[in-house]
């Protein structure tokens, strides 16, 4: 089923940079940069579509169950960074769900600020349009 | 132990990035943080290899040199009063993005570096910082002031090492918060130095070889005849590591890396051990930074003082194994009786004379025993000595002499019996005096004093009394013994092992163990020496040698403490872990070679190997432009230049930050020039180029040159043709075909360069040669004006043909002013007769068969999931289908996932998925996934789905526009788009293929009027079923094929179709991956025709020959 996760601006970053950035990012706690081949030089775990009436906005489509394997050397400062509305209870608790497993569904490191979508929301508001 | 920060600062570097530099103290007080400016250049961080000329193994260090600037001199004044009174490790400076991120640089700040410029405001501050390695010359290598104990492999003795680093303690505190970050990563180099010489490497070269090698603690730590202990430095530890198994050693954040220098430049396999011990599986590790002379957002560029220099070929390595003074073939102090010392390498001859030297200590209160007849009588040192310890087959070698060393001994103590036995069997005789008797030494005793005496050769008495029953004594020993016997064929025996112990004998010559209950026995030293002209030969430190026939330039790697001789002595032996046992080894090195290499000659021969061609050598700076990060902290990363796309070794590099600039020395080994292998031996017998000039020239010999290829062809080049070559290696010479042969003739000389790309062809193949000439001499590139292709040879034309053909050509017109250029290009072209070959027009072909001749690249590109993974483009089996045993071999059990999905039209419009969960899959661990037995990619319907990357235009023709898909659906009652051409404007919407909801096929066409066209299949799909669907518009005209069944459009208009530059996708709405396709796709072709060809019907058959899906 599908699922999406709005990308706000924060900061210097846009919507879509940030959304670049967090699909990057969670590919990089499985494969961490320093090992990774030259092919995974783009290689992230989601996708993400803009809005048709405003390109500079994204949407990750995402999928809450699917598991991420976390590798023991990854580094999530460059994840942290991109939430800077998050805690520092948070950020420790983000750090320590993913350095104290070795795997973790995606839906478990949501900070409460975000919410998943559903198709019907997106419909509704220009995302997608309906289709038969 | 916890450290805390006392001053921080940050610099901004020309991109408007952050950095920070913190000093940080050793000690829990509060957080005194000041902060300070930096200066102009940020900092500037060093990093230095063992040389700044050649690729060597060795340490590499690093050191950071900051200036600050201080408002608050008061407090600076503190600091810098407590800084200069510390110890080295109780300041550092680390360097950061951000204050509570990873240090990216750990130093230990060099108080004695520090320099201080007094301003009329502020006080600059330079300090400077070392990651430590070059300090661990300052700490001897022991365990806490107690030396090791018995044997650790070579990755615990890296780990003591890397505990002693004074940056230890600030990187130990990281880890112990971050317990599953790598603390050491092991590299191996998975492809050999010299493929044609070393075909498989010894362990060493595995990260295996680490925990597989172990090596004795006395390697590193000896005790003088004193009973002291002396230890060499961690650093020597390290570096004897280094050079023993070809590796360098540096640092990279909180982790040590070993890392084969020659791996850099090709990749390399990494296992990381992480703090909390657990251990990565071995993963691929590449770690580039690119550069390139021409300014990209993508990356880094050269600046404008870029040199390039050869180094010339090394003619001899050596690097010289330390052994521990006056030591003999067995050497060892401070020994216990009963402690076995043995040498496994040491070759002894028959007919040898051996000598026991040395000197044992005996201590031993006063005893009520030593009265009367059963009164201390002798100590006698004895030997069990064996001789050919490895030849554990041969009887003859295994039997041992025991000997005492005291020839006035009772009967018992002769044990003449068991003397004639030994030499019966071993024949192995004492020595050196005339009556074949043991070097005589008496004792003296008597009732009254038990004073014992020993005779010296200069007639000295040694030894000292007693003062009633208390012995203290140092007594000398030496014997000398023969080797004397039958011996096996060769009569030599390989190894030999030495048992010291002391015997006590009552004064009527029996031997009573009772008297040593209380004594301390201690051999200071004992020795096994070889004897030659009566002189003892102590053994020399070894010096490995390895040299070629040409080469100019030696290198000297130092000193490595880890031996090959006497394996298993106490002296640099190493032992190796068979599955079952350690076992000594020091000949363990596996290669083709029939006579394997000990580990330390291995070491210099790979040096050789490695140098034996000239190398590149590359100077200057690089900047750094701001979309990359530099990986100038990262050690074993390689430098890739992505013009030549070359890989090089940084040998050194100063990375500045404020500037983003590196000033680099760069290194390439293994290739000269443009991929032309030069074998230097041909070089060894001097060449008259004399004699191989064109008649009537003046040119220097200089200015020709000898180049052999692989293939063994011998061919003489003028300088300039080697420039051409250069130019013209990586040449497109036509669509599909390689630069095969090339040759220039000039009024003076002529050059010729030859890839030749044999003659093989696989099956549904032909060879395609065509020669092309230019009346022009010199040409660098093929975008240079003037070519005429002259003519295209008979299909599969040898490479000799065309030559010939070429001559003839050319003709006799051989004279001082001709000049021409030509080359001659490969094709290999398909013979199958394909679906574009059919039907040309198409502005995008992906399939999971070959569907055009002349394209010549790959079908898709597979990732491999699981603990390995890893991605690899797939092309085509000899029939034109999908390769699925390379898929399979690739994948094994993990599942196999499709990146890219090439575009086969010509036009690069690849379908791409970079996002690990929305790949669709081709293989689920077993097997190819499939639909009507031909290979098919499967769509979860969940998330999987393809897009171009960059929008185009599909139907650039406009008058006739036919979409053909082959698959299958299997959500009855979703909305499926299988092919998508679409955005969310009317403009921007040309056409989408798709299942309804209520599963009929329908095909939708945008018209320019926004009036959208459909057509629908006539009755509603079968979930799961193949088909083939064909979709074809224009104007006034729409019909739908579903399995060759035609079903006319709707709502048509007047109008040539839609066009425009646009999103295409494969699963899903192509601007918002909406009704994502449930299913298989194996096809997906697009025509664009300016001339209507009426032919979708003819087409769906056309596929359907293949597919047979109805």
């Amino acid at each position: 089923m599908q699922e999406w996760i709005l990308v706000n601006a924060e900061g210097l970053l846009t919507s879509v940079a940030r959304a670049q950035i967090i699909t990057r990012e969670l590919y990089n706690i499985t494969r961490p940069v320093w090992l990774q081949e030259p092919f995974e030089a783009e290689s992230n775990l989601f996708s993400y579509i803009t809005h048709p009436d405003d390109p500079t906005n994204a949407a990750l489509i995402v999928d809450t169950m699917h598991i991420i394997q976390v590798h023991p050397s990854c580094t999530l400062e460059k994840l942290i960074a991109v939430f800077p509305e998050l805690t520092v209870d948070e950020r420790f608790a983000l750090s320590s769900v993913i350095h104290q497993t070795n795997a973790f569904p995606f839906g478990l490191i949501l900070p409460d600020s975000v919410t998943v979508r559903d198709e019907q929301y997106m419909i509704d508001n220009g995302w997608i349009e309906e289709e038969e | 132990m916890a450290t805390f920060r006392v001053a921080y600062g940050y610099a901004r570097n020309v991109h408007n990035q952050q950095s920070f530099v913190e000093i940080r103290k050793v000690g829990t007080s509060i957080d005194q943080s000041t902060e300070f400016s930096l200066g102009p250049d940020g900092y500037t961080l060093t990093t230095e290899g063992p040389s700044d000329t050649h690729m060597l193994p060795g340490i590499y260090t690093k050191t950071l040199e900051v200036t600050t600037i201080w408002d608050d001199v008061t407090k600076l004044n503190v600091l810098l009063a407590q800084i200069a009174s510390s110890q080295d490790g109780t300041y550092f400076i680390e360097t950061k993005n951000s204050l509570v991120g990873v240090p990216s640089f750990v130093g230990v700040l060099l108080p004695e570096s520090m320099a201080i410029k007094d301003d009329a405001t502020n006080v600059a501050v330079t300090f400077r910082a070392t990651d430590g390695l070059a300090l661990l010359k300052n700490t001897l290598y022991n365990d806490d002031g107690d030396p090791y104990t018995d044997h650790q492999t070579l990755k615990q003795h890296i780990e003591n090492v890397q505990e002693k680093l004074l940056t230890w303690v600030r990187n130990e505190e990281y880890l112990e918060s971050n317990v599953g970050n790598r603390r050491l990563a092991l590299s191996m180099n998975a492809t050999s130095v010299d493929d044609a010489s070393y075909t498989t490497h010894p362990p060493s070269r595995t990260t295996d070889g680490y925990e597989r090698m172990r090596v004795h603690h006395r390697t590193f730590h000896k005790q003088n005849t004193d009973g002291v202990n002396e230890y060499y430095s961690a650093y020597d530890v390290l570096d004897s590591i280094c050079k023993t198994l070809g590796v360098c050693a540096g640092s990279f954040q909180q982790a040590l890396w070993l890392v084969s220098p020659d791996s850099i430049a090709e990749g390399f396999d990494v296992r990381t051990y992480a703090f909390n011990g657990t251990e990565s599986t071995l993963n691929g590790a590449v770690l580039t930074q690119p550069f390139d002379g021409t300014y990209l957002v993508t990356t880094s560029y050269k600046g404008a003082n870029w040199t390039r220099s050869y180094s010339s070929p090394v003619g001899k390595a050596l690097l010289t194994r330390v052994t521990q003074q006056s030591q003999g073939l067995i050497y060892s102090t401070q020994d216990a009786p009963g402690t076995v010392l043995f040498d496994t390498d040491e070759v002894y001859n028959r007919s040898e004379n051996l000598t026991i030297r040395g000197r044992v200590r005996i201590q031993k209160s006063g005893d009520a025993s030593l009265t009367g007849a059963n009164r201390l009588y002798r100590f006698v040192p004895t030997f069990t000595l064996i001789i050919g310890t490895d030849d554990t087959t041969q009887y003859y070698l295994k039997h041992q002499i025991q000997r005492d060393i005291t020839p006035n001994m009772t009967a018992v103590l002769n044990e003449g019996t068991q003397q004639e036995n030994v030499v019966n069997y071993f024949n192995l005789y004492t020595g050196t005096t005339a009556n074949n008797q043991l070097k005589p030494y008496s004792w003296e005793t008597s009732d009254s004093d038990y004073h014992h005496r020993v005779p010296m050769d200069d007639g000295r008495f040694f030894a000292l009394h007693d003062a009633k029953y208390d012995i203290d004594v140092v007594l000398p020993f030496e014997f000398t013994v023969l080797i004397y016997g039958t011996g096996n064929s060769t009569n030599q025996y390989k190894g030999a092992s030495l048992e010291p112990q002391l015997l006590a004998y009552d004064f009527e010559g029996l031997i009573d163990s009772n008297y040593l209950d209380d004594a301390t026995v201690t051999f200071i030293e004992v020795g096994l020496y070889r004897r030659a002209k009566d002189q003892l030969q102590e053994a020399e430190s070894f010096r490995y040698r390895a040299k070629q026939d040409s080469g100019r330039t030696d290198i000297d790697h130092g000193q490595t403490l880890i031996g090959d001789r006497g394996a298993s002595t106490y002296f640099g032996g190493i032992e190796v872990y068979d599955g079952t046992d350690w076992i000594p080894s020091s000949g363990w090195v596996t290669r083709d070679q029939a006579t394997a290499r000990t580990v330390n000659q291995l070491a210099v021969e790979e040096v050789c190997a490695n140098h034996k061609e000239a190398k590149n050598v590359q100077r200057g700076t690089v900047v750094h432009s701001t979309s990359v990060e530099p990986a100038v902290f990262y050690f074993g990363h390689r430098w890739q230049d992505m013009t030549t796309d070359e890989y090089f070794v940084p040998l050194r590099h100063v990375f500045t930050y404020t500037s983003q600039l590196s000033d680099v020395t760069l290194f390439k080994r293994g290739r000269t020039f443009s991929g032309v292998t030069v074998d230097i031996d041909k070089f060894t017998d001097p060449i008259d180029t004399t004699s191989l000039k064109p008649s009537g020239t003046d040119l220097s010999g200089s200015e020709l040159f000898v180049v052999t290829r692989t293939e063994g062809l011998a061919q003489i080049y003028h300088n300039d043709a080697r420039t051409i070559a250069e130019a013209w290696d990586n040449a497109n010479v036509i669509d599909g075909a390689n630069l095969e042969f090339y040759k220039t003739v000039t009024p003076d000389a002529f050059g010729q360069y030859n890839a030749y790309q044999g003659e093989f062809r696989g099956v549904n193949e032909k060879i395609v040669r065509r020669i092309y000439f230019n009346g022009r001499s010199r040409l660098a590139t093929d975008t240079d004006s003037g070519w005429v292709a002259i003519h295209t040879m008979p299909d599969n034309s040898t490479l000799a043909e065309t030559i010939d053909y070429l001559q003839e050509y050319v003709g006799t017109d051989t004279g001082d002013t001709f000049q021409y250029t030509a080359i001659i290009s490969h094709e290999l072209v398909s013979t199958l007769t394909t679906l574009l070959d059919q039907y040309s027009g198409a502005t995008a072909a992906y399939s999971l068969r070959k569907v055009r001749n002349a394209y010549s690249g790959n079908c898709i590109i597979v990732r491999r999931d699981g603990a390995s993974p890893g991605s690899q483009a797939i092309g085509f089996n000899a029939s034109g289908e999908l390769d699925t045993t390379a898929i399979i071999s690739f994948c094994g059990s993990n599942n196999g996932f499709v990146t890219r999905w090439y575009d086969q039209s010509g036009n690069s419009n690849d379908l791409v998925q970079n996002s690990t969960t929305a790949q669709p899959k081709i293989y689920n661990g077993s097997s190819i996934e499939q639909l009507n037995s031909k290979p098919a990619l499967l769509f979860d319907g969940s998330n999987d789905t393809m897009a171009v990357a960059t929008n185009f235009d599909a139907n650039e023709n406009v008058n006739e526009c036919v979409v053909a898909w082959v698959g299958s659906i299997t959500n009855a009652g979703s909305g499926n788009a299988v092919v998508s051409h679409w955005n969310s404007t009317t403009s921007n919407q040309v056409f989408q293929m798709q299942k309804l909801n209520t599963d009929y096929m329908r095909h939708g066409l945008r018209y320019n009027n926004a009036q959208l066209a459909t057509a629908a299949s006539s009755a509603t799909i079968v979930s799961g079923n193949q088909y083939i669907v064909v979709g074809t518009n224009k104007q006034n005209s729409m019909t739908l094929y579903t399995d060759g069944d035609s079903t006319s459009g709707t709502n048509v208009q007047n109008l040539a179709p839609n066009n425009a530059t646009t999103m295409f996708r494969v699963s899903g709405r192509a601007d918002n991956q909406a009704i994502l396709h449930n299913g298989r796709t194996q096809e997906v072709v697009v025509w664009s025709r300016a001339t209507p060809a009426d032919d979708a019907d003819d087409i769906s058959d056309a596929i359907n020959t293949f597919y047979s899906s109805y």
